[in-house]
């Protein structure tokens, strides 16, 4: 009577113990899925953020071909061309379309410069929207040219580009 | 005892089932989480490449870029795009201006090119599918037409309406320059699904010789209940908007586009102004009259600031014309041009 009480309660531990285990790897499964699928959306949201920002290169080329900058002859834009006065004009026009420009641009910092008659680059910021704490800055720099209307000539230039990430 | 035992054992087993069950249905559902995240992750990517695709028509006017979407289907309206699979929010492109179809499946097909007013002044970007079908009613204007759509899409010249029968487009539309035929012309596409089977009215108004760069008006058919029912119009003028009005979906979201283009065109025309201002005090063009084309870019500003309509479009029209006449004349006797 005593033995079989002892071997009742012996199983019942060992069920007991199963039982245990099995709501303890349920439980470690349930962590393990909630850490998992955490990570998952993160990882998404992340990615989905990236989808929505140009990239560096992007902006700039973006910068390259906007018309309302460009030299043209006969509607035909002059590759790597800038005019003068459209350059002048520009400048207001960036101030008085900021949240346009700043859309396009993002975080970046856009400078045009011209060497005078002695060989001396000058320098003007057409557009500058810093990035307070940023992690990562690039600089694009490339000849250009500066078509003066004036003295109908083709003057070298450089435009500058810096991007905030 | 015995059968207490007995009780007990049976009890740990429902309890050892249930457990079981439960993990069973955690891996499962665990397992499917994981899929449709996989998918979600696949979503996001398309709609990266989308966008990059947009980037690059931008970049490269008059280029053709092919995209496939392995399956994905895209939701456009004119300004945002979805994956029409997935959960997650759309992209919005506020400074793009897309025409296109309201839903484009499996591969993307994109063009650009310069809208021309008279100088080359926006990007309008176009997407379509290979599988959205686009028929000409064979006419002098319609090959002079064709022979400006991109090369990649889904386009024929048909002799009859009754001459196509669709086999994998899900949209078709018909381009006609003349009268409104009824469906039952149109032989086996007859019974093609409602509102995927539409049909445009092109009228050339002004400067036929020019076309496609001349002014005109596109009417909207949809195939609804046996009839082509008319769903708006809008006003072309030039190569670059007609493209526009052949690829949008509808009359509305042409015009949604426009209202967008309208203020990129202030900025562009603001520049023009205060450029022909500074020129004109130049010595080398004291000689030059500038007061009439600094006018019409006057005009040309203030018509930008009513709304995109028939109205508006067609006096843009004839500003551009008198424009490209005064930029003409100023080469001619030497004098720096505006464009």
């Amino acid at each position: 009577m005593k033995k079989s009480k002892i071997l009742a309660k012996k199983a019942q531990l060992e069920i007991m113990q199963t039982a245990f285990v099995l709501l303890i790897v349920l439980m470690l499964f349930i962590v393990g899925f909630i850490f998992l699928m955490s990570k998952y959306t993160r990882d998404l949201k992340s990615k989905g953020d990236d989808s929505v920002v140009l990239n560096d290169i992007n902006r700039y080329q973006i910068l390259n071909f906007l018309p309302e900058l460009k030299c043209s002859h006969n509607g035909v834009f002059i590759y790597e061309c800038y005019d003068k006065e459209k350059l002048e004009s520009f400048k207001t026009q960036i101030i008085a379309n900021d949240l346009f420009y700043k859309d396009i641009f993002g975080y970046s910092k856009l400078t045009i410069g011209e060497y005078d008659n002695s060989g001396i680059l000058i320098e003007a910021i057409i557009f500058d929207n810093p990035k307070p704490e940023y992690l990562n800055k690039m600089f694009i720099s490339h000849p250009i040219i500066i078509y003066d209307n004036e003295k109908k000539l083709a003057d070298e230039g450089v435009m500058s580009l810096e991007i905030y990430d | 005892m015995a059968k207490k035992a007995e009780i007990s054992l049976t009890f740990s087993w429902i309890y050892v089932a249930v457990i079981g069950a439960m993990i069973m249905i955690g891996a499962a559902f665990f397992l499917m989480n994981i899929q449709k995240e996989a998918k979600e992750s696949f979503y996001v990517d398309a709609k990266k490449y989308v966008y990059n695709l947009m980037n690059q028509l931008n970049q490269i006017p008059n280029s053709e870029k092919s995209l496939n979407m392995q399956g994905a289907d895209l939701e456009l309206a004119c300004d945002s795009f979805s994956i029409k699979q997935s959960e997650r929010s759309a992209v919005t492109f506020p400074h793009e201006f897309i025409f296109s179809p309201d839903l484009i499946k499996s591969t993307l097909i994109g063009y650009s090119d310069f809208l021309e007013i008279p100088m080359k002044s926006v990007r309008l970007s176009y997407l379509t599918s290979p599988y959205m079908k686009y028929l000409f009613l064979d006419s002098m204007e319609s090959n002079i037409l064709v022979k400006f759509l991109p090369e990649l899409i889904s386009k024929d010249i048909i002799s009859s309406y009754s001459g196509f029968s669709s086999k994998e487009q899900y949209k078709v539309r018909y381009v006609t320059f003349g009268d409104i035929p009824s469906v039952s012309e149109l032989g086996s596409m007859a019974s093609f699904k409602d509102g995927d089977l539409t049909l445009l009215k092109i009228e050339v108004i002004e400067d036929m010789d020019k076309f496609p760069d001349s002014y005109g008006k596109v009417k909207y058919y949809s195939k609804k209940r046996g009839e082509f029912e008319s769903t708006g119009e809008v006003f072309f003028i030039d190569r670059a908007s007609l493209i526009a009005a052949i690829y949008s979906e509808s009359s509305d979201f042409y015009y949604c586009n426009f209202e967008k283009i309208y203020p990129r065109l202030k900025i562009t025309f603001d520049i023009e102004k205060d450029r022909l201002a500074a020129i004109s005090q130049f010595n080398n063009a004291k000689q030059c009259n500038y007061n009439t084309i600094i006018g019409l870019t006057d005009q040309m500003l203030s018509q930008l600031n009513d709304k995109p309509n028939g109205i508006t479009l067609q006096k843009i029209y004839s500003l551009k014309e008198k424009i490209r006449i005064e930029n003409r004349y100023l080469e001619r006797i030497s004098c720096p041009v505006q464009y």
